[in-house]
């Protein structure tokens, strides 16, 4: 049962890795096209994002804040993340 | 390919897989309080890998197995792959369809995140492969501590570490914001996922959100 369960979970992840790549297959590539894929590619972070600032508490929103701050003024990547974290794991243990 | 940037991703996903085995942690500590076996635990994480759909299943394996339903949650939290396969087509292309299928086998967000500021077609793919398997080595070795030490790490949330993901997204967006071309398309996305999310169950606010960006982009580009 174990291994069968297993097997389904792995074949509807690959699924979701190869199924956009296959479908594309189909699908020509006009300027159209590539300009959905690009809005997509950005925007697919975003929504991925939103749940967790929505259902998150105070420290987590504050993190994301600190870390999106930090990125836009300072362009550098660990750094912002070790901001963000640092202000929600600090938010946390203040409050 | 290992020349054209697969350590290089490889290593540039260290910070995150560092925090990818405190998931791995979480994951492991949760699957044990749910009653999953030590095996189940450390081989789904090696061969599903796709942690937030693992988190997903844990209620599933307990009583009988209902194998449609966890295809189908399984499919509806890993959906964002889809998007993120569609959008990879371009720089996979020309590539063989082994080299395709090799290719995404380790695909998740964190490195596609990160190679979406790489403007090489090749060291894109590179970049997402290598930083692939940074992350799935990490989740490994996360999962095992988990599985083992779990039970004496104590609450990890006090750490902020289940903050860390959605920061990186964050973080990952303001370096992908050009300005004004992006403003319509990141509002509109971010409103309609968050109205979906309120509204209807299983995780498709994000094909919907990535959808209307993806269209609010066309839009505006036949306007230009």
């Amino acid at each position: 049962m174990m291994a069968v369960g297993l097997a389904v979970m792995v074949l509807a992840t690959y699924l979701t890795r190869i199924g956009g790549v296959w479908v594309m297959h189909f699908v020509p590539l006009t300027p159209a096209v590539r300009r959905m894929l690009a809005g997509m590619a950005n925007t697919v972070l975003l929504a991925v994002v939103i749940p967790y600032a929505w259902e998150g508490d105070w420290g987590m929103r504050a993190g994301i804040l600190a870390g999106i701050v930090c990125m836009a003024t300072t362009r550098r990547t660990v750094l912002s993340m070790a901001v963000g974290v640092l202000v929600t794991a600090l938010y946390r243990l203040a409050l | 390919m290992r020349k054209g940037g697969f350590w290089d991703g490889f290593w540039r996903l260290g910070p995150v897989g560092a925090m990818v085995i405190a998931f791995g942690i979480a994951w492991g500590v949760a699957g044990k309080d749910a009653g999953l076996s030590d095996a189940l635990i450390i081989v789904m994480s090696g061969v599903v890998f796709a942690g937030a759909s693992q988190f997903a299943s844990i209620e599933l394996w307990a009583g009988p197995m209902n194998y449609l339903a966890l295809f189908l949650i399984t499919v509806a939290v890993n959906a964002r792959h889809l998007l993120m396969g569609t959008t990879l087509y371009p720089d996979l292309a020309h590539q063989s369809r082994w080299r395709q299928m090799l290719s995404v086998m380790t695909m998740t967000d964190a490195p596609y995140a990160m190679a979406q500021s790489e403007p090489d077609r090749d060291r894109r793919i590179a970049l997402i492969v290598g930083g692939g398997w940074m992350i799935w080595l990490t989740w490994m070795i996360g999962t095992v501590i988990g599985v083992v030490f779990g039970g004496i790490l104590g609450d990890t949330r006090a750490y902020g570490f289940d903050a860390l993901m959605p920061i990186f997204f964050s973080v990952m967006l303001v370096s992908v914001f050009k300005g004004r071309s992006s403003l319509l398309p990141f509002i509109g996305a971010g409103v309609a996922s968050l109205l979906w999310y309120l509204s209807f169950p299983g995780n498709w606010h994000v094909i919907v959100g990535a959808l209307v960006g993806g269209a609010l982009n066309v839009v505006q580009g036949e306007q230009e």
